[in-house]
This record gives structure tokens, sequence and C-alpha cells, in this order.
């Protein structure tokens, strides 16, 4: 730590309106005003240093009442940006870059890290409902069956074509993971018979759940179990049901206020395809087994036909499509019956995009003007593990988060950094710098619909997580099929997991819960995180209700201003609000103020909450209205807590491994 | 507290502070004595007798220097800061002259300080426990602690006095001063890490100047003021330490 560090009084807030204004993300076009302060007049002369991608401008700083400041319009096209400040002192030429965490300006002698400034589409809008839901993510085998034997009939649809499947006879046998076939590999061709009529029988206890829309892993013919290798981008997989069986899905969970996406896998298709059709399963002119005579011969890239082919990840199974092939275009995104918009007529209300870093931008923008255009209300979600609007994949910035393409991405660094946060491997520094960090530099429209997710088909669950702090990718799969969770474990995993439940619900974006975690399953890798759906010996599902309930019950938490605090390096505060009867995105909202406070610590913590001052991400005129709404008494809607405000500030005790979310008026 | 007898008050000069096999030992160079003595219930000052010894010119000028010090504090003719530290000086002196523990400090120095320059109070009785006394820092911090509350009424306007001419008076003060201030630092940057803004809105020392509101904050047992001030100046050191306060 350094308190005598050089020329403190030179200073840079990127989440002050003082030193940035507005601050976060902008529209393409819009002006920001960015500066600092120097409050002992040392600078003699300072340019605002703005670069993105291929480009660096230099802007000459002007001076007033001892702050340094420049207006300019950083971009009129969606960019990822960044900026610093170049000074000149008595002493030489200084650089006020960013500090730890982005936040902070930091003088330094030479040039060192810039701050973000991410400009996005002028006219970026995403779906009002999808921002307000709970979302809930299943995987269709896994989830629930049904009394008929259709399942049982699609497997023999699937034997009958030639492939090797299995069924599991009971619900809670454990999933199969041994090498199974003539290469000597694992292939997931073990089913357990769920369905969608399985999922739509279940639609009450969703309901009760607190769920707004429900995401499908892949529901189209495949061979796998998780069906990430298409078949049939136009039939539902007979293990699962019918066509008619997923539009009335779709109509029963509308019934009940809910909404059904689906997962489309659009990079590749299986080779054992209608497509591809490599092993001759399907009655149709493939491009493997046809040649240049089938019409989807265009869409593979074929460097020696037959067998030598672009595959994802040179998995032969998955040959992947040329995104820019008109055929195929027409076929899956842009055609009047294209598989986009297709399923779309059928019910499904947005697409999750597979390894969308894998398609194009130009394909990703093609899809979200087809699905738009189809339904204008539709979501388009892309599986993105990384920042979203720094990403680069293959040499190139990607633009998807900017607007034109993406509604919201999964959002695996939050996973990241909240189990860092609740296995003590971060403090609520660290996150609270991500999650203001997020705040800034994401879109506002794709920032309050971010799926925000602790567990998923591709990760170990969170409970395990946070019950072992593993890191299960360092494990073999005879390993983790081996692992136990005691029951020490799992009480501590339940504790920590209501924690980032409560996290979860409490910060902007739609959180997305993995169908069994809030019943306290357990699993570490696929395919163990994709076992059969379960109670678990400590399930949270009034924890998780209660959660929802709150959140769908006040607009302030799903669509209300946030701003984050570390009050203390194991407590964490978010505080939500509406002031003044509109939303973030302008549009009308009850107004109410919620803090959620996080006490990760096996210790009772007494901290105090400043609601004026503690939470950056707040605008001015926020704070100005959270100022003037007499704010005097707290209620915690999870523990009927209470507590005393005055004057913006709240003295607290938490409890050990606590989280409050305190209704404040 | 008894104040009986006379005591010497030390104004200016240099300090000097070496490590040593048992420790800093600080010594001073230059500094002018001024007796202090109560008559009639007020604090009075007085000249030294001259010594008689050594080089009777420099102790004659130093004896008229500190004589026309005495008889300008007694006039009024200082400035306050020079008659407060005065008045804080003898009183830390006064306390400390008869105990054999200064454990037992509390019991005889307790009182409340306003937060304007009565502060200086603080920083003399730190440099007295630890340079006199050789108590180590935190034992030193938490007598001291023990001595005083804060209660600033709600129109009490706080204090700033350029340490400058804190270290004028004192620089052994002036550098205690500055060590207060980057422990508190140091806390309010583990809680605001890299907000140098709200640091220096918090700190002992802004802009050179002592803030001697946030002086009695960072060294005073408890503090007793409105909710406004609390919320106010106050913020960041209720924030950090909510323990000490109380309202008024």
């Amino acid at each position: 730590m350094i308190i005598s560090t050089l020329k403190p009084h030179i200073t840079h807030d990127a989440a002050s309106e003082a030193d940035r204004s507005p601050i976060g993300a902008l529209r393409a076009g819009e002006s920001v005003r960015l500066g600092f302060s120097d409050g002992a007049g040392a600078v003699l002369d300072a340019e605002l240093v703005l670069n993105g991608d291929g480009f660096e401008r230099r802007y000459k700083m002007a001076l007033s009442s001892g702050h340094w400041f420049c207006d300019l319009v950083p971009s009129e096209e969606p960019a990822a940006l960044w900026y610093c400040f170049c000074l000149q002192l008595e002493e030489g030429e200084f650089w006020l870059c960013a500090g730890d965490g982005g936040r902070f300006g930091q003088l330094q002698s030479s040039r060192g890290s810039a701050f973000r400034l991410t400009v996005y589409a002028a006219g970026f809008e995403t779906p009002a409902w999808f921002r307000r839901c709970v979302m809930y993510q299943i995987f269709p085998d896994r989830f629930a069956r049904d009394n008929s034997d259709t399942a049982r009939r699609g497997l023999d649809y699937h034997r009958s074509l030639g492939r090797q499947v299995k069924y599991h006879e009971r619900w809670d046998e454990s999933v199969d993971w041994q090498p199974n076939s003539a290469d000597g590999f694992y292939f997931p061709l073990d089913f357990y018979g769920g369905t969608l009529r399985g999922i739509e029988e279940q639609l009450p206890y969703l309901k009760r759940l607190g769920v707004g829309v429900i995401y499908l892993n892949p529901v189209f013919e495949a061979c796998s179990n998780h069906r990430y290798g298409t078949g049939d981008y136009l039939k539902v997989d007979p293990v699962l049901g019918t066509n008619e069986d997923f539009e009335r899905l779709c109509k029963s969970a509308s019934e009940l206020g809910m909404r059904i996406m689906l997962d489309g896998v659009f990079s590749h298709t299986g080779a054992d395809s209608v497509y591809f059709n490599r092993f001759s399963r399907y009655n149709s002119p493939g491009a493997f087994n046809a040649g240049q005579a089938s019409p989807y011969y265009s869409w593979y890239d074929f460097r020696r036909w037959p067998d030598e082919y672009r595959c994802w990840w040179n998995f032969p199974d998955l040959p992947e499509v040329d995104e820019g092939d008109g055929s195929w275009r027409e076929f899956v995104i842009s055609g009047e019956d294209s598989v986009v918009r297709t399923w779309l007529r059928r019910g499904a209300a947005g697409w999750r995009l597979d390894v969308a870093d894998e398609l194009p931008d130009e394909a990703l923008a093609l899809i979200r003007r087809s699905a738009k255009a189809e339904k204008p209300d539709a979501v388009i979600l892309g599986e993105v593990w990384e920042d979203a609007v720094t990403k680069t994949s293959y040499g190139t910035r990607r633009k998807y988060a900017l607007g034109e393409s993406l509604d919201s991405v999964m959002n695996y660094p939050f996973r990241s950094a909240l189990l860092d946060f609740l296995t003590f491997r971060s403090d609520s520094r660290a996150l609270a710098d991500f999650l203001l960090g997020q705040r800034l530099n994401y879109p506002p429209p794709l920032y309050f619909s971010l799926m925000n997710l602790i567990s998923s088909h591709d990760v170990e669950r969170a409970r395990t997580a946070l019950a072992t702090r593993l890191d299960a990718r360092s494990m073999t799969r005879e390993q983790q099929a081996g692992f136990i969770v005691a029951p020490a474990q799992d009480e501590r995993g339940a504790s920590m997991q209501r924690l980032a439940a409560a996290v979860q619900f409490a910060v902007p974006g739609v959180p997305s819960v993995y169908y069994g975690d809030e019943t306290g399953m357990n699993g570490l890798l696929d395919p163990f995180d994709r076992a059969p759906f379960c109670q678990g010996e400590r399930p949270l599902t009034d924890w998780y209700a209660a959660l929802a309930a709150a959140r769908n019950g006040n607009d302030a938490l799903s669509v209300g201003a946030a701003g984050f605090s570390a009050p203390d390096p194991d407590v964490l505060t978010v505080l939500r609000a509406v002031c003044g009867g509109r939303d973030e995105f302008g549009q009308a909202a009850e107004d109410g103020v919620f803090l959620a406070v996080i006490n990760r610590s096996a210790c009772e913590k007494s901290i105090v909450a400043d609601l004026w001052a503690g939470h950056a991400g707040l605008s001015g005129a926020q704070l100005r209205q959270l100022r003037d709404s007499g704010l005097s008494r707290a209620v915690c809607l999870l523990s009927g807590d209470t507590a005393a405000v005055s004057e913006g500030l709240m003295q607290l005790t938490l409890p050990p491994e606590s989280a409050r979310l305190y209704r404040i008026s | 507290m008894t104040e009986s007898g006379t005591v010497t008050v030390y104004f200016g000069g240099q300090a000097h502070e070496a490590w040593t096999g048992d420790g800093l030992v600080v010594t001073y160079e230059g500094r002018l004595p001024v007796l202090a003595a109560v008559e009639g219930g007020r604090v009075r000052a007085l000249p030294p007798t001259p010594g008689r010894a050594g080089d009777v010119k420099a102790d004659y000028n130093a004896s008229a220097r500190s004589a026309e010090l005495a008889a300008r504090l007694n006039s009024g003719a200082v400035p306050e800061l020079t008659a407060s530290y005065f008045s804080a000086a003898a009183r830390v002196a006064w306390a400390l002259g008869g105990l054999g523990d200064a454990s037992e400090l509390p019991s005889v120095l307790k009182c409340e300080l306003s937060g304007s320059l009565d502060a200086v109070i603080l920083p003399e009785l730190l440099r007295a426990l630890l340079d006199e006394r050789r108590l180590g820092w935190d034992e030193a911090m938490g007598i001291t602690a023990a001595c005083f509350n804060l209660r600033m009424q709600g129109t009490a306007i706080p204090g700033a006095v350029p340490l400058g001419a804190v270290a004028a008076l004192q620089p052994r003060t002036a550098s205690l001063i500055n060590a207060v201030n980057e422990k508190l630092c140091s806390r309010l940057w583990d809680a605001w890490p890299g907000d140098w803004r709200r640091i220096g809105e918090s700190a002992v020392l802004r802009d050179g100047e002592v803030c001697t509101e946030a002086l009695c904050a960072a060294m005073c047992e408890r503090i007793f003021c409105t909710k406004e001030r609390r919320a106010g100046s106050l913020r960041s050191m209720y924030i950090l330490m909510p323990a000490k306060f109380t309202d008024i």
C-alpha cells in the first residue's frame, strides 16, 4: 500500500460524473466529457489520448477551476475504446492511467493501462420482458419424464437408423462416463428419457419458483443426448417428443406467463445429419455421401471430399459450416421458413446461440434481423465465455455485444468472479470492482439482459464448486466419477450457494437457475453436471423462490439503477433503485430502493452501508433522487430484520454467512 | 487534574529522531522553554530562570526570548494556535508529572474536546508518551484515545491549521500528526482503494492543513455529534469506526 504516492491530488474516477459524464457506455455519436482533477495545480498541460483498434487520437484539454476536461464524440460507430491522460508537469511528462480495477486514475511516469470506453449502436434495444425475467435452464433429456412411451419410441427410431443408444431404466442411475465407442472415447449416447411433455407437466413447479423464461438445451434431432450435433434442424428429437409437443409446451408456458428459448447450434452440424449424412442414415443427398450433387455441399468446407473437411475443434462428428454460404444462410437464417424463423413462429421466444464466438459478426447480425423480423421481441443470446466487449476471436475484435447482433450473453465472467469471492480466492472489493466494470463497460441494453449464471451444462455445478473449492478441470473423468461430496462439504456448499443466489438475483441481468441447482444437486464437469433432476440433501428451493418473488415483485431489482460497494473485505452490498417512476430505459416502473448485503465470513460483521455516497455506478441524478427520497427504515424481505436509515447511512450487524435484501423506504 | 507547581513547555527548535538499540530516541535542539503555572485559576506563562553557566550571551538571548513569549502569551498577543498549544502542553506536563504509571493517565486527564484548536493536545500527549515515557505506538495511542472524547455541537466549525504552523511550535508534534494521518489514510485506502478524492476529503492532513475535527475523530475514544455531522463531514470516519459514535 502506497500512501505517499506520487501526487495523489491528480485524480480521475471513471465512475464519477465529475470526471466522466455520462458514466458508462455511450451510444454511437454521443458526446462525453472526460477529465481529471488537479487539486494542487501541478499540471502545466494535458492531453486526452483515445485509442481503439488501429488508431489513436489526441485531444487538447482545457483547465477550469482545478479541473482539466475535454468534450468529444469518441466514435460515430460501435467500438471498444480506451483512454488515458498525458500530463505535462514541472518534472516532465507523466501519464494518468487506470489503476487496479480500472476505475481510478494512477499517475505513472510511463504509459500504462487505459480506461475503457464502450460505444454501442445508437439504435440498440433489447426486449423489455427479458430483463425482468428469471431464467431456468433445462437439459431436456434430464429434467422430467412423462407417463407416455414417447422416449422409448424415440430411442427405437434412433436404433432404426442404426444409431447406438442406451436407455437408463431408472431415473436415479448414475450417468455414463466410461469409454463406450470404438475409438476408446466416451460418447454421450445414454438417455434418461426426459421429454417436452415432462417439462410441460412441471410448468406449475417452475411457475412457483418464479421462472419467466425457460432456456432449453438443444431439442432437435441428433444422435447424442446433448444434441449439439444437430441432425435435423426442423424436427424435435423423437426421444423428446414432436414438433407439436413443442408448440404445446410454448402455449402452456405462455398461459402461465412463461416463455421458451431454444439453443441454436449453427456453427456446425452433426456429421450424422440430414445435411452431411456421413453414415447415410438419412434418405437425403448429404454433402458427405452425395458430394457436389448435394444441395448442402456448399455449406461445408471440404479440403478433399469426402473425408477431409473443416470441423469444430477437429471433432469429425461436427463438420463446420461456411456461414457466408448463401444457401446455408437462406436455410438457417434468412429464408421465410428458415430455421431461425420457423421455431419462433412455432412459439419460441428467442435463441441462445451456441459458440457465438465462432459465428461471424455478419451472420450474427443477420440472425438478429431475421429473428426480429419474425418476432420483434425475440431474444438473441450468445454463448460467450469472456468479456463480451473486448473479446477477440481469430484475430478480430468482436462487436456482437455492441448492439448489432446479440441482446445478451452468457455471463461466465460473473460466475467466475462470484465463485472466486465465495471460495475466498478474492475479496468483496474485487467482486465489486468486477460488477462495476460490467456496469460501466457493457451497453446498458445488454447489461440489463445478461444471463447471470452460476452453473450450466458446461461447468461444474455451483454447489459442488462452492462445497469443494476444487478445480474440476484438473481432474480426470474417472476421478470426477468417483468423487463424493461429503455432507459437511455439501452443508458449506449450500450455505455459500444461498449467498451466490442472493447476488445473482440482486444484480442487473437475468438470473439463470440451472435445473437442479435449486434442489441442491451436485456435479462436476460434463457429464456429471447433467445428471437427472433430483432432490439433493440440502435443497434451496424455498430460498430461490423467495429471491425470485422479491425480484419479480419489485421493478427496482430487475430494471433499477445499480451501485456496488465493499464496506468490508467479506461483505458486498448491491444497491438497486428506481426513483421518479422510470427505470433505466425510461420506461414506467414502480419506485423502490433495495439493498442486498452479503456476508461471506464465518463471523458476525458490523458494517455501515452508505446509500448516498458509497455505491459506485449510480449517476449524479440518481444519487440526488436517493437523497431526496427521505429514506428512514429498512426491512429485509428474506429475514424480516429491520434497520434504521439516517442520512443515507445504515448500521448493520450481519450474521455469519448471511444474505439480506432490504427494502428501504 | 491537579495543576500544581510549574512545568516547562517548549516551543520551536528542531527534533532529531534516531533509531538506537533502545528504540527511537528523540533529541531536541534550539527549543525555547516557557514555564507554566496556575495563578488565580488561570494558566500563566513565566520565563524560566536563566542558567548561570555556559554561554552567558546565548543564555541571555534565550531568556529574553522566553520572557518575551511568556509576556505575549499572558497578554493574548499570540496566535490562537500558540495559546492552545501552550495550554495543552502544560496540561500534559502536569498530568504526567506526578504519575508513575502512564496507563493511569485517563483517570486524571479524561476530558472532552470540541474539535477545534484544543485538538492540539492529542499529538502533544502522544509525543510525551512516546518520547518521554518511551511507550510503544499502540500503547501510547490507546492511552491518548482513552483520555479524550470528541463532542461536536451542531454548529461547531472544525478548525484547519497549517501543518507548518504546528511544526514551528513543536516539530515533533507535526511529525506525529503526519504519522497519524498516514495510518488513517491507510485505513481509508483499505476501505476505498484508489479513491484519492474520498481519502483526501477524510484525511487529517488536507492540502497541507491539519483538520482538527478529523484529528480528534481519529484519535479520540468516542465521538458525540449530531447525526447531520456524522452523515456529513464525519461520514467516512463513521463508516470506518461506527462503534465510536454516539448521537447527540
